[in-house]
């Protein structure tokens, strides 16, 4: 897919763990996972708030567009 | 996917029309037997394997020589005397009689082939030995397919590539069981034509192949592209954050 999720690097430049920012958010690690992997086929826009609440971000911070 | 969902669907509703419009045809022939003036004209069983004897008080009696029983569908070669009533036309002409319209019908009869032509029942033989035995292990497969698609089913496991791919598996075998069995009837039709030679009439083909091998085959196709759709929408609800 060419949308690209770049929630590890907000993570790492928030210096966010994955357990910490799944409680923030409210989702499992497991989903998480899925999301910093790219296997994620859509993201809730309630999802999207939570992140961008969590790492004080746009979500254009997090997704990416790459042909 | 959908070009699979495309071709399967089409050719089902091709094979339904298909069965639909035929069997409306003959729904509608049990009214010539409203009037029994206008049966069917044809004789009981045609004389080259039966012989009759009128005797002197005008007493018919009909000896069947040894025989084996063999059923073909027959349609009669003067057709313009060997006619049944279809419908009776309401209207009158300008004479005032009434229109009628007749047609041509086939007729399944038992034939009485004399015994002395084991050849001819060797050859028959051998073809439905080999039609019954293929019918057998394309039956013990679904078996074992259905057996196996229960078992995923049962463990709560619907949406899944295995199931699709069973039911798609299936739906051909019955598929082709079908079509296996017409191009078997159609070629012993064949050799009917060739090996029996009748007065009054002609050996014609006639499909009675059970059309729910089709019906069910093409719906279980069907089936299996809209479970493949399905497995699609849940793994992407899953799949969802």
């Amino acid at each position: 897919m060419s949308i690209i999720v770049n929630v590890d690097v907000m993570m790492a430049r928030r210096k966010m763990s994955s357990q910490e920012l799944a409680e923030k958010i409210g989702i499992t690690q497991a989903n998480l996972s899925i999301l910093k992997t790219g296997k994620a086929k859509a993201v809730r826009f309630s999802t999207l708030e939570a992140i961008c609440k969590a790492l004080n971000c746009q979500p254009g911070d997090i997704l990416e567009y790459k042909e | 996917m959908k070009k699979k969902l495309k071709i399967y669907s089409t050719l089902f509703v091709v094979v339904l029309i298909y069965f639909v419009v035929t069997n409306l045809f003959y729904i509608n022939a049990p009214s010539w037997y409203s009037t029994p003036n206008d049966k069917l004209k044809f004789v009981d069983c045609p004389p080259e394997f039966m012989s009759r004897e009128t005797r002197a008080d005008g007493t018919v009696i009909t000896t069947n020589h040894e025989t084996y029983g063999y059923e073909v569908y027959v349609a009669p070669k003067d057709r313009t005397t060997q006619r049944s009533l279809i419908s009776t036309a309401k209207m009158s002409d300008s004479d005032g009689v009434e229109l009628q319209t007749y047609m041509v019908e086939m007729q399944k009869v038992q034939l009485s082939v004399p015994a002395s032509q084991n050849k001819f029942f060797n050859t028959l033989f051998i073809v439905s030995v080999i039609t019954s035995v293929g019918g057998l292990i394309v039956i013990v497969w679904i078996l074992c397919l259905v057996v196996k698609l229960v078992r995923r089913i049962r463990r709560g496991e619907v949406f899944v590539a295995q199931v699709s791919k069973y039911l798609e598996i299936t739906g051909i075998l019955l598929t082709a069981l079908y079509v296996y069995q017409l191009i078997v009837s159609y070629a012993i039709t064949q050799y009917n034509m060739h090996h029996i030679q009748l007065a009054d009439y002609y050996v014609v083909f006639k499909n009675d192949t059970n059309s729910m091998y089709i019906i069910t085959g093409l719906a279980l196709m069907i089936i299996s592209q809209i479970i493949l759709m399905g497995k699609e929408m849940k793994e992407e609800q899953e799949l969802t954050i």
